[in-house]
């Protein structure tokens, strides 16, 4: 693939309650976002195990964006402060292993932010297009 | 200080207060020490204490779960105690600790490529280490073969005890995670090269995992088949997965023993990666693991200012 | 029987190297002396006891890919066989092949991949004259001054750094006519020189019937203490010349990706692990039981040969110094 038709491909986890939503007004909503994202629904974002972000990026996604509630809207009541410690954890241990920054993001989107939502994801998308394909997946021998 | 702590486990044995007791022994070759579980007081003949006993002997108290158990610890040990207490992998009331302030374990791996052959005799004295081999014999700083982490611990003088033995030693005082302060500084491309370098060296041993008292999972990840996570070959992928996770999986948990290094036969700079999360974990979350019980660990808890700039 | 020089050998090794992969004992930055292919034939050493890794892993490597397969269809590419020459080999860690052949050749199925490289491969032997307070071969009948065994086997006298050379097979006679050498006649007395200084290596085993010892005691109380200090890391299997155990598993995606063989260890615990979640060796106890039991009971009793050649490289690489040694002696 050429360095410009390159469409990197991005996974999402969205959280059941507040972000899975967002993404459905932002679609009722006929707000146009990059279609480079592929969702995967989760009952929280403090269900995600850092294990899955990196499971994906070894399994050659271009791009990981994780979203949840805002803090205090969990449906959990906490989930997602729990949450917020892990992938601060997380993002810093991927950058300093050599993981370009960039490659995963975290955003807060509520079930009405359907504008946030189609901005988060269009800024990630470009964000990721930016760095090209991802490196981890080029150790490959597959 | 052996003749003490045999006396000691001696009387405990005696009096029916443990059933097991976790103790170094002699071992077969003179640059290793054997880290042993036994179960009669016949054993402790054979207790050793000198500088090459770094193995962490918190490791062995998960699988001792329900019996008592007398160890003697080192000030990481006891803060491994701590971590396992935290995590209900061991009860107060179940170990019988015996203290001992730790001037320092020695790189053994370090000394014998340094003195060249291989050694059949060591000795040690207060700072210095007599070494003996077949035709030389030669003697060194003790204070320039510790181990790194060694070298920067803070915590020397085990944290929690229901003996001391020996006078308690002042802990260092600086910044004891430099290297990952300057690892840090490097570009994205030098650390990834640098990374690669390091891990490529991996032959998949595990050692690092079992050597860490922190790491008891029943079913480790990379043991999983279903899901499976990663593959078990020689990809750099998934060595990079594997020590990714393992050192996620240390956040808020390690002590910075650095058995995880020692133990290693490839020489990996392991620490590199936990001492990072060490130091964010203490900058984000204030928090020091293996020092204070009640306190819950790092990952368990939260407050609602927590950092949250990187989020979008 | 032949002499030659230092800087000869060398030259032979070098002229080898336009057909072959020649892979020789070197220092590695911070490793010590091992096994490595050679980029500058300055750098290869002679002055080591044994190489830190044994050179099974150039016949059978840790990782080895069986074939690529793309949408259903075997995408069939034959690995040829690398033509390769592995130099400074010991008495002890060429004795591996009496397992390793019995499990890959002697029986059928062949496993090809394992023949094609030990075919394609020249073996030299370095007969040693210094040893490690670890070594044990002599308990395994392993001559370690010996000159027998691989396709060329040499003596190295340290003194006056010259090479006693005697090929062993045909690759090996012919192999050594490229050799700058003389005839050599004070061999033997060369051999009685360095002949004490492995007086110290134990012959731990004898005379005894380790199948009739074992038999006996295939549980029971003596195995509760040895495997305590045991953490189960893979350290002694991978380090281990005769270990042989791997595990095929496929890489990639279902449509697309290639088999594998890696090493396994039977020291982990999905070794074991059956398909219901059952594991019938489920702590170290029975896990380090099946190590022991398999070098010195199993392999005795099938194949008339023990599984361990006394190279000592689990002693001095375990980091919890568990010593075979040690677990021989309480047995017998």
């Amino acid at each position: 693939m050429s360095e410009e038709n390159y469409e990197p491909k991005i996974l999402a986890f969205l959280c059941n309650w507040c972000s899975y939503a967002g993404a459905d007004l932002a679609g009722t909503s006929r707000i146009q976002y990059p279609p480079n994202i592929r969702v995967i629904r989760v009952p929280c974002s403090g269900r995600i195990n850092p294990l899955y972000i990196i499971k994906a990026l070894k399994d050659g996604i271009d791009g990981v964006l994780v979203s949840g509630c805002h803090p205090g809207d969990c449906h959990y009541q906490d989930g997602n402060y729990y949450a917020r410690r892990k992938f601060n954890m997380i993002k810093n241990l991927l950058e300093y292993m050599g993981i370009e920054e960039g490659r995963v993001h975290f955003s807060w989107v509520s079930a009405s932010e359907g504008g946030k939502f189609a901005a988060v994801v269009t800024e990630v998308t470009e964000a990721v297009k930016k760095l090209g394909p991802n490196k981890m997946k080029l150790f490959q021998n597959t | 200080m052996e003749s003490k702590i045999k006396e000691k486990f001696k009387q405990l044995f005696d009096e029916k207060k443990i059933e097991a007791a976790v103790i170094f022994q002699t071992g077969t070759i003179p640059t290793k020490n054997a880290p042993n579980v036994i179960f009669s007081k016949d054993d402790l003949e054979t207790l050793t204490w000198n500088p090459l006993n770094w193995n962490n002997l918190a490791n062995y108290l998960p699988n001792l779960l329900g019996k008592k158990i007398g160890i003697v610890a080192k000030g990481c040990d006891s803060r491994s105690i701590i971590l396992l207490m935290q995590e209900e992998k061991v009860k107060r009331d179940q170990v019988y600790i015996i203290g001992i302030p730790c001037s320092g374990m020695i790189n053994i791996k370090k000394l014998e490529k340094d003195f060249g052959e291989e050694i059949t005799g060591l000795e040690f004295n207060a700072d210095k280490i007599k070494v003996k081999g077949s035709s030389s014999e030669k003697e060194y700083n003790k204070d320039d073969y510790l181990f790194d982490s060694c070298k920067t611990c803070k915590y020397p003088t085990p944290v929690i005890y229901d003996e001391l033995i020996g006078s308690e030693i002042k802990g260092y005082r600086g910044e004891n995670y430099t290297e990952a302060i300057e690892f840090e500084k490097k570009s994205v491309e030098e650390r990834r090269k640098l990374m690669v370098e390091e891990l490529s060296k991996c032959i998949r041993c595990y050692a690092c995992r079992n050597s860490c008292p922190s790491c008891y999972c029943q079913e480790c990840f990379v043991d999983s088949n279903q899901p499976k996570w990663l593959e078990k070959g020689q990809n750099i992928d998934d060595i990079f997965f594997y020590h990714i996770v393992r050192a996620y999986h240390m956040v808020g948990r390690c002590v910075d023993c650095g058995s995880c290094q020692a133990a290693c036969p490839m020489d990996i700079n392991i620490l590199l990666l936990t001492k990072k999360l060490n130091k964010d974990v203490r900058e984000l979350y204030k928090y020091e693991c293996g020092l204070d019980e009640n306190k819950p660990p790092a990952l368990s808890t939260f407050e609602i200012n927590d950092y949250n700039k990187f989020i979008k | 029987m032949k002499k030659a020089t230092k800087s000869d050998f060398i030259k032979f090794l070098k002229d080898l190297s336009d057909s072959y992969e020649v892979i020789a004992p070197q220092k590695i930055a911070d490793e010590g002396i091992d096994l490595s292919p050679v980029t500058d034939f300055n750098k290869i050493t002679f002055d080591y006891v044994n190489t830190e890794r044994s050179f099974k892993r150039f016949i059978f490597p840790q990782s080895q890919e069986l074939f690529k397969f793309e949408n259903n269809k075997i995408v069939a590419e034959k690995i040829k066989p690398k033509k390769q020459v592995i130099v400074g080999i010991r008495n002890c860690d060429i004795n591996n092949f009496k397992v390793l052949d019995y499990n890959f050749i002697e029986k059928d199925p062949v496993d090809s991949l394992y023949k094609d490289a030990r075919d394609n491969t020249i073996f030299i032997v370095g007969a040693c004259i210094k040893n490690n307070s670890t070594c044990f071969c002599k308990t395994f009948k392993i001559n370690p001054l010996g000159v027998e065994s691989g396709d060329l086997s040499y003596l190295f006298d340290d003194e006056s750094k010259e090479f006693y050379i005697k090929a062993n097979t045909e690759k090996g006679t012919e192999l050594i006519k490229k050799l700058k050498c003389k005839a050599a006649s004070d061999f033997d007395e060369k051999v009685k020189k360095y002949e004490t200084n492995h007086d110290n290596i134990p012959d731990l085993i004898e005379d005894k019937d380790l199948v009739e010892i074992f038999s006996g005691q295939l549980d029971g109380d003596k195995w509760e203490t040895i495997f305590q200090g045991c953490v189960n890391c893979g350290i002694c299997t991978f380090y281990c010349p005769t270990c042989y155990c791997f595990d095929i598993e496929e890489e990639g995606k279902f449509w697309k990706g290639r088999r594998v063989r890696n090493w396994d260890s039977c020291m982990f615990s999905i070794y074991s692990k059956e398909t219901t979640g059952h594991n019938p060796r489920p702590t170290n106890r029975e896990r380090y039981r099946n190590r022991v039991l398999h070098k010195f009971y199993y392999q005795l009793k099938h194949n008339d040969s023990y599984g361990c050649v006394g190279c000592g490289r689990c002693i001095s690489n375990c980091p919890t110094n568990i010593d075979i040694r040690k677990i021989i002696k309480t047995f017998i």
